[in-house]
């Protein structure tokens, strides 16, 4: 962790604010961004990453869990089904999910 | 993984760099490259049902298997925000890449924000309890887990339209990461 800590001490230091235990965001608008709860914070620039969802033709499948991510160990590969394997943003143990830990899997 | 931001940043279309022939590639090794869109996979029978998608009118494909390695990733749902299509910007595709870039450098952009970098909530399943995570991720219990986000990547992006664009005033900028 002390590479983040030393990067929110610079980034805090250029003056960007870090809000963190944010609620989910509702909706943009041209005036800024608002959250669950009502709270909104002014931008004109509003960079964001959404929600991920498990693909529709995977998301019923009995090897998914309740939200239809692929069950599996951390080989990757599904226990009931061990001919199958899953890696990236579609298996469940990918979190957070972001393609560096997909790499580490398929490696 | 596609470096979008930096060729966003630069005032580059990453559609021109950011590719990588596959088929050749893959080609290398004896894999034949399809691509298409997953219908259906059934597992007792084991199979892949697929629609080729160079062209609309495809007809329904089938493939079968011995091992099945899925890797195709999740949708991103921007489609869930209300208002991303008008207001938001990401750098997650080329396609969103290039938009932003075309909105930071051409027709005379002259506004400095300010900027709010941040993620919606990520709901994850139920079958990682008991799973230690995966090395490199981050720990989590359920109900309570929760995309990290936005990564070091995207705290990034704030610096560098500072450094950039110098009529940002990163006082008025925020990174948001989810309760």
């Amino acid at each position: 962790m002390k590479n983040v800590e030393a990067f929110l001490a610079m980034a805090t230091g250029m003056g960007i604010h870090y809000r963190n235990n944010m609620p989910d965001i509702t909706r943009l608008t041209t005036e800024g961004v608002e959250f669950v709860g009502g709270e909104t914070l002014e931008a004109e620039i509003k960079l964001i990453l959404p929600d991920w969802v498990a693909h529709e033709c995977l998301r019923d499948l009995p090897i998914c869990d309740s939200m239809g991510f692929i069950k599996t160990n951390l080989l990757m590969r599904n226990k009931d089904h061990p001919e199958i394997f899953a890696l990236g943003d579609c298996a469940a143990v990918t979190v957070p999910k972001i393609g560096g830990i997909g790499h580490q899997e398929f490696s | 993984m596609p470096n979008i931001p930096s060729d966003v940043m630069e005032n580059r279309d990453p559609a021109l760099h950011q590719r990588m022939q596959l088929r050749p590639a893959l080609a290398g090794d004896d894999i034949t490259f399809i691509q298409d869109a997953v219908k259906a996979v059934d597992i007792v029978a084991k199979t892949v049902a697929f629609l080729p998608n160079e062209r609309p009118g495809e007809e329904r494909e089938t493939l079968s298997y011995d091992y099945l390695v899925i890797a195709m990733s999740a949708h991103l749902a921007y489609d869930r925000i209300p208002g991303f299509a008008e207001y938001g910007h990401t750098v997650s595709d080329l396609f969103h890449g290039e938009r932003l870039r075309q909105y930071l450098y051409e027709d005379g952009y002259n506004k400095g924000g300010p900027v709010v970098i941040g993620a919606a909530h990520f709901h994850q399943g139920d079958s990682a309890e008991g799973l230690q995570p995966y090395p490199g991720g981050c720990q989590y219990s359920l109900p309570e887990g929760r995309m990290r986000g936005p990564h070091l990547g995207d705290d990034d992006l704030d610096g560098e339209l500072v450094q950039t664009h110098r009529q940002w005033h990163a006082r008025q900028d925020h990174c948001l990461y989810p309760g």
